[in-house]
């Protein structure tokens, strides 16, 4: 799946802290997809429309789950409110003071839990040997991909999950390459936008600003690391409150008000994706093709499930 | 790749299967990690002390900050002790040198079933080999790693 180019910044900033030796949860915030596109003339789908795909995928699979004896849930699928907790920045006010980091949206889909896995883990070992290859085909039976950076992703090649993603996307295998790859570009431009001075600069900026506000933070990723410890042993309510008081600093620090940290990281990301993910605009541009053509199957797929 | 390549080899087996007594045909050595994850709880990662999935080291349906304190799924002398790994949690698992989710990291991708050996070239961002030195664990959102397991 592929996410807003802001979502995969933020995926990225955590690699390169990660990578530097420090820790980083996940980053949250409003994602910001307005379905853009950084080659080609295709677009990125948004997110509320990745819902409906990610629904018409799951229709599928349940109906071919059942041609095999097998109950199948649709989802858990996020929503899009869900889908805006991973930025690098915050910057969308009236979302921070009613979400905070969205950790009470995440918490409560924990709780909901996933009934596909209740009810497979329910099977004795012979069902459940049964139920995996109706759903992911025999082990052996995998398609892999060779990452941008090194490295192989690989992911079951049969089964009714993948039988599902050839329905939707119109070739499994192709759907595979193509997606994988895309949501792994980050690496290639982040270091370079991250030594950027523009961003330098407007860090500095937002940390100083955080600072007066008596939040001493050198960066989104480190607030979010000291947030998870600190909220970890809190109340649902309390730790809400938490996040709500320091998202709405953030926000208001990463405003063009202040810093303009967010309108620089999502400038730099548009100007150093265009700069440096040219080799793989053929693969970016069939990513777009085919989750459009998704979409187009979803419609139909999900208004004749409702 | 590993897995296809052992996926060959059977293949090959199972066309000679008219010449050789099925006796001599050896199951491939992944086949112990395949029935372990056909066999695994979904929503669980599991660790092995052992290369091709033997020797069960322990499960985690969630996190582990620290293998080797008293607490969650891998305690004590779990800590830099696995060297196979079937995940079964349809996320990406982030894997680290030190305890809280510190050090180098690696990762298993969503699709990848299992790790049957973890050898030279798999090593943490910070270049250290990760066989024999996984402190801590815990699940990734798709995109956030930049080092997999191979």
């Amino acid at each position: 799946m592929r996410r807003a180019f802001a979502t995969r910044f933020a995926a990225a900033v955590i690699i390169t802290a990660t990578a530097a030796g420090c820790t980083a949860s996940a980053t949250t915030g409003p994602s910001g997809n307005s379905g853009s596109s950084s080659t080609g003339q295709g677009r990125d789908l948004t997110d509320a429309e990745q819902v409906v795909v990610e629904r018409a995928e799951g229709l599928l699979t349940k109906k071919c789950m059942a041609s095999r004896g097998f109950s199948y849930w649709v989802g858990p699928i996020a929503s899009v409110d869900e889908r805006k907790t991973a930025v690098y920045v915050l910057d969308d006010l009236a979302w921070v003071r009613k979400h905070g980091y969205g950790g009470r949206l995440v918490r409560a889909a924990e709780r909901a839990g996933n009934p596909n896995f209740a009810y497979s883990n329910a099977f004795p070992r012979e069902d459940r040997v049964r139920y995996t290859r109706a759903l992911e085909g025999m082990p052996s039976d995998t398609v892999s991909v060779e990452l941008p950076r090194g490295g192989t992703v690989e992911g079951p090649a049969g089964g009714c999950r993948a039988e599902a993603q050839g329905e939707l996307y119109g070739d499994h295998e192709t759907w595979f390459r193509v997606s994988t790859i895309t949501e792994n570009l980050a690496p290639l431009f982040l270091p370079d936008l991250m030594k950027d001075k523009r961003f330098v600069h407007a860090l500095a900026s937002w940390s100083s600003c955080m600072r007066k506000k008596g939040h001493d933070y050198r960066s989104p990723e480190h607030l979010r690391l000291e947030l998870a410890r600190s909220t970890d042993a809190m109340s649902d309510g309390k730790a809400h409150a938490v996040e709500v008081e320091l998202a709405t600093a953030e926000a208001v620090c990463a405003g063009e008000d202040a810093s303009g940290l967010a309108a620089t990281a999502r400038d730099l990301e548009h100007e150093y994706r265009a700069k440096k993910l040219g080799p793989y605009a053929d693969t970016i541009a069939t990513h777009q093709r085919l989750s459009l053509a998704a979409l187009a199957r979803a419609e139909d797929i999900t208004g004749a499930a409702s | 790749m590993r897995k296809l390549t052992a996926t060959l080899a059977t293949l090959t087996l199972a066309g000679l299967g008219a010449l050789v007594p099925a006796a001599s045909v050896q199951a491939a050595p992944t086949a112990n990690c395949d029935d372990n994850y056909e066999e695994a709880k979904s929503g669980y990662m599991y660790a092995y002390r052992l290369s091709y999935c033997e020797s069960y080291l322990g499960s985690s349906k969630e996190w582990d900050e620290n293998w080797g304190n008293s607490s969650r799924s891998f305690q004590g002398d779990d800590d830099n002790r696995a060297t196979s790994i079937v995940n079964k949690t349809g996320k990406y698992v982030a894997f680290y040198r030190l305890k809280d989710y510190k050090g180098g990291h690696i990762c298993i991708a969503s699709g990848k079933k299992y790790v049957s050996s973890l050898k030279s070239d798999d090593v943490f961002s910070n270049g250290e080999t990760a066989d024999n030195r996984i402190s801590s664990h815990k699940k990734l959102a798709s995109d956030t790693c930049s080092k997999f397991m191979d």
